[in-house]
């Protein structure tokens, strides 16, 4: 039985510098909601890995983005084929720039857009913040925290009844408030809270969200792994 | 057991609750609904129920933790008669508070939130005008004797009540 636990408490590039360092030969496979990411190692090198479709160093940026994730660490492995020949400090430090450069131009795009959505007829509220917590867009309104909050709540509530009773991803959150409804909307990794008012026509708005999340998804240097399972993150 | 009992006991009241709710099933759009008491309970369902009722169980003290938060950060703003909705890919997960109850309504794309709305608030006023159907809601199916008697609106009732519990105790 090798090392198990989860991201939260152990960083991926904690368990890469482990590995490294301790000139490891293994293999760590972490548990995400599109299936099994893997890294493999080779006397202190990263030779391999894997998440979806995705293969070599384009699949190690992608999971050096994991912040979560049920982790097993073993060291019986059998290499399936060499993908990887960089230095690993090399690759954490490179998988460190391309995500932040990838954020920022993340940030900007909903910025952007939220800027957009500001300008829709019928709507009085335009909130969007990253779901680590960051306020990307927002007025100047007391309860800008408390909104965050509940969009959060909701929204991972959604997740999680998602994964229970099978419903496929989260499109929005949506309920009444006063004469006007509010609508959280998932544009991962970010949310976007809007307030409408109730004889709004909702089709724009979904028009705009839609060109926003499909902008999320252009701009990463390689898509993410599409969704394969509806599985829990549990190994 | 007399019509009397029946009306004021849990499963009379459970049977009519039932039968009130039987218009939401017909609501274009609706798959299932489901309504659960304070502890989980099923107190109605569609007959063809096709989720899974553990699971929801499970999740039913995170349903009413983000019905009361959303509700605390609603203040004055919140509108009971309209529902707390997520919108899932393969459809809406729709939920109302009654009390302490919840009515979980599973929709799919075509659903009539309007219709559907409109029998959800004729539901809710025909609880507000039938006690027994407010009894059924607010209480688990093994609630207390001492709950009754308290519960109960007259003496009469409430000597009906005592004789029902030694019945059932003996």
């Amino acid at each position: 039985m090798g090392l198990v636990g989860n991201l939260k408490d152990l960083s991926i590039t904690n368990i890469i510098e482990l590995n490294c360092v301790e000139k490891s030969t293994a293999q760590v496979i972490i548990k995400t909601r599109t299936g099994d990411a893997m890294v493999f190692f080779h006397g202190g090198n990263i030779v391999h890995a894997r998440w979806g479709d995705l293969k070599g160093t384009e699949a190690l940026y992608h999971i050096l983005r994991l912040a979560e994730g049920e982790f097993r660490v073993t060291s019986d492995i059998i290499l399936p084929e060499r993908t990887i020949y960089e230095s690993w400090k090399g690759l954490v430090l490179e998988g460190m720039r391309v995500y932040d450069e990838t954020r920022q131009t993340k940030d900007r795009l909903v910025r952007d857009l939220a800027d957009e959505l500001t300008r829709l007829p019928g709507l009085s509220r335009v909130l969007a913040v990253a779901k680590n917590g960051t306020l990307v867009h927002h007025e100047n309104r007391d309860d800008a925290e408390r909104a965050y909050a509940l969009s959060a709540f909701l929204a991972a509530q959604g997740a999680a009844l998602s994964d229970t009773l099978h419903l496929g991803p989260l499109d929005h959150v949506t309920y009444a408030r006063g004469k006007q409804r509010e609508l959280i909307f998932d544009c991962d990794p970010f949310l976007v809270l809007l307030a409408l008012e109730r004889a709004a026509d909702v089709r724009p708005v979904q028009a705009l969200i839609e060109t926003i999340r499909a902008r999320l998804k252009s701009s990463d240097t390689a898509p993410a792994p599409e969704e394969q399972t509806e599985q829990g993150a549990r190994l | 057991m007399s019509a009397f009992l029946k009306k004021i006991l849990p499963g009379g009241g459970r049977d009519a609750l039932a039968e009130a709710l039987e218009p939401i099933a017909a609501v274009p759009g609706l798959n299932d609904y489901i309504l659960l008491d304070n502890n989980g309970t099923t107190v109605a369902r569609t007959a063809r129920f096709g989720y899974d009722e553990d699971a929801l169980r499970r999740s039913t003290d995170a349903l009413r933790r983000s019905g009361a938060l959303l509700r605390e950060y609603l203040g004055h703003e919140a509108n009971e008669t309209e529902p707390l909705a997520w919108r899932f890919r393969h459809g809406w997960l729709l939920i109302w508070q009654f009390g302490g109850a919840s009515l979980l309504a599973f929709a799919g794309e075509a659903l009539s939130l309007p219709t559907l709305r409109m029998q959800v608030n004729i539901l809710r006023s025909r609880i507000a005008q039938d006690k027994r159907l407010r009894r059924a809601l607010e209480t688990a199916p093994a609630a207390a004797p001492g709950w009754w008697r308290t519960a109960a609106a007259s003496e009469q009732e409430r000597c009906w009540i005592d004789t029902v519990c030694r019945e059932n105790a003996s």
